[in-house]
């Protein structure tokens, strides 16, 4: 699923100023378009505690679906990237920076 | 650059501005390395560490970046809103053979932190701002004042004024309002060596010895970094009525266009053609007719008008046969309904094409060429068995063809660029040009060369090349952009 709805991403921004997160940082991966390429980034193995803080801090609240005309739905994205990172990377003891990362963002979500 | 050099220039940065400044987080630099038209080009895992990202907040600090690039002749990639459609504000160029490649190692410099209003002057209707300010935010924050700023490229929602202003973009209102060019009074940049300068006038009238301001619209990042700009403004329409007309065939809407044009000049008139229309019907989840769509605006002077524009518009389309007509009168909710249909051309194309890549041309032809053209499109068109679709800014003569390709195949990727050069001489031919707005990036060189040969011109390039090494003697500000290697 993941790939076939990154696929869909044409890097266009239209969605990037619906997002209530974007806002708080001006960080691109504080918004729609910057999630979706995280996403891209994370199915190619390119993996950083950016990664954790950019998905794990959107707040799935569907304000950028609207304006996206490719159609992508960031937010199931944005899951699935995270069901990604968990299956794949909490465990491994060997990066213990991204572990760590996760573990701090899950609390504060909680 | 060698990885421990490129760890230097990064050390330097992180000295100069601080951490959080600078990164070379792959993650983040993944994000920043390609723009609207190299999005789906991927680098190899170990290339994300060849670049730094820098997100300088005021002047200060991207004079600091610049001097750190000079001192280890590190390109830097100004950028904004990365939605550069001529590969302006990525790491990705295309080559004197046209293959793609990726600088070797850059700073990219995104100036979306600054992004502050810094003064309106509603009396002086001028607006003063950082490079970052987008340009829908801008008109949002002009909405108190009954004041706008009309240039209003499809992409408005995210392009930046920096960005707009380096690519000399247009927008839907380029028939009644022009392009950047004519609304931008002042601009204060940072050149190749470090220095700040700042030029143009805070009024309208302005004869500062050579004009570098206007000179410096359109420039895509080779001559300097934007860092504030003074913008013209212009009193928001009061009253627009919107139509959204479907016809038959596209000389019944090209005809529309001239015959309300003659009764009353609008703000808007695009055009997108009827495999587009299908595409957006497909991608958006609409039910539009399969037919060529046309796109007016018409400012009222008074409401009183209403009854009478309306007449003019349907009486127009009706003797050229329309097929359907929608319209509204000053209600944003349904202007945006219609205009989202013509915003989502680009990305809709993008979507449902049936190969993996797709150009976007950027011809533009004087509006009595424009059926003379798009004739010459068709017949290219068929010549090669290939789909040309049109859509744009009829308006202005600034019709978008968009050829779909696969750039990983050799042949298909000749044959499309084999596509845009017949297309570029047509244009040419009907007195026209190469680039009207997305600019010549590292995608147009090539039509730029043949559009000064084609004008017995070619030596002009000589003139940029001495503008260039004035602004950046060491050719460190967006390298192979605009201006074609020696
Ligand atoms: C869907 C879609 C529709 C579009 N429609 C239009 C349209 O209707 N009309 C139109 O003109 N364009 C259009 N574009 C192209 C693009 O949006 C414009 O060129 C826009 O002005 C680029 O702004 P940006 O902030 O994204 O700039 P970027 O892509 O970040 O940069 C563009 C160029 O400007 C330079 N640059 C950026 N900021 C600075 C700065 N502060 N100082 C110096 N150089 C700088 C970059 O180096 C690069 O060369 C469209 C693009 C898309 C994706
Ligand atoms: S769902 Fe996430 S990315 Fe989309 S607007 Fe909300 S916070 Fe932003
Ligand atoms: S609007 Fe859609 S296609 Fe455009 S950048 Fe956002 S997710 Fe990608």
């Amino acid at each position: 699923m993941a790939e076939t709805e990154y696929s869909k991403c044409v890097f266009c921004g239209f969605c990037e100023n619906t997002c209530p997160t974007l806002h708080s940082t001006g960080e691109r991966g504080y918004g729609p378009r910057g999630r979706v390429r995280v996403v891209g980034l994370l199915l190619k193995g390119i993996v950083t505690p950016k990664t954790v803080e950019y998905l794990y801090t959107c707040l799935l609240c569907y304000a950028c679906l609207k304006p996206c005309p490719a159609g992508v739905d960031i937010p199931k994205l944005v899951v699935a990237g995270r069901q990604l990172l968990t299956s794949k990377y909490k465990e491994q003891n060997s990066n213990n920076n991204l572990k760590a990362e996760m573990m701090r963002l899950e609390r504060a979500d909680a | 650059m060698a990885s421990n050099a490129i760890d230097n220039v990064y050390n330097d940065l992180l000295k100069a501005i601080g951490e959080n400044r600078v990164s070379n987080d792959p993650v983040e630099i993944g994000l920043h390395i390609v723009d609207a038209s190299s999005y789906y080009f991927d680098l190899d895992t170990h290339e994300y560490r060849n670049y730094i990202l820098v997100k300088p907040s005021n002047e200060r600090e991207v004079v600091e970046t610049v001097r750190t690039a000079l001192k280890y002749r590190i390109p830097i990639i100004p950028q904004g809103s990365s939605t550069s459609l001529a590969m302006g504000s990525g790491v990705i160029y295309l080559d004197e053979l046209l293959q793609y490649r990726a600088l070797r190692s850059a700073i990219i410099v995104n100036l979306s932190k600054m992004n502050k209003i810094v003064d309106i002057r509603p009396t002086d209707r001028i607006a003063e701002v950082e490079p970052g300010v987008r340009i829908d935010d801008l008109n949002t924050k002009l909405k108190s004042y009954s004041l706008f700023f009309p240039i209003d490229p499809a992409s408005a929602r995210v392009a930046s004024v920096g960005g707009a202003i380096s690519t000399g973009a247009g927008g839907l209102r380029g028939a009644r309002f022009g392009t950047m060019r004519d609304w931008v009074l002042a601009i204060r940049f940072v050149d190749g060596l470090g220095r700040v300068h700042s030029v143009g006038c805070y009024t309208i009238k302005c004869r500062q010895g050579l004009d570098l301001a206007r000179l410096f619209v359109g420039s895509e990042g080779v001559l300097g970094i934007v860092t504030r700009a003074v913008l013209k403004l212009w009193p928001a329409p009061r009253h627009v009525y919107r139509f959204l007309m479907f016809f038959h065939d596209f000389l019944d809407a090209y005809r529309t266009f001239i015959d309300i044009r003659s009764r009353r000049q609008p703000l808007v008139a695009e055009y997108v053609e009827d495999r587009i229309v299908k595409m957006i019907s497909g991608s958006l989840g609409l039910k539009l007719p399969y037919a060529h769509m046309l796109l007016i605006d018409i400012e009222l002077n008074l409401l009183d008008e209403k009854a009478h524009i309306y007449k003019t518009v349907y009486e127009e389309a009706k003797k050229h046969g329309v097929i359907e007509i929608r319209s509204s009168l000053n209600d944003e909710e349904d202007f945006e309904k219609l205009y989202m249909i013509r915003r989502s051309m680009f990305p809709s194309i993008l979507r449902m094409k049936r190969k993996p890549h797709l150009i976007a041309e950027d011809t533009v032809v004087p509006v009595s060429k424009i059926p003379e053209f798009v004739e010459r499109v068709k017949a290219i068109e068929k010549e090669h068995g290939e789909d040309v679709l049109l859509g744009g800014h009829l308006g202005d003569g600034n019709l978008h063809p968009h050829v779909e390709c696969d750039l990983n195949d050799p042949e298909d990727r000749r044959k499309a660029m084999d596509i845009a050069a017949k297309i570029a001489v047509s244009a040419l031919k009907l007195m026209g040009s190469v680039s009207a707005e997305h600019g010549i990036g590292s995608l147009k060189l090539d039509l730029l060369i043949k559009e000064l040969k084609f004008k017995n011109s070619i030596h002009s390039l000589d003139l940029m090349k001495g503008i260039k090494k004035v602004f950046d003697p060491y050719n460190i500000l967006n390298p192979g952009r605009v201006i074609p290697p020696d």
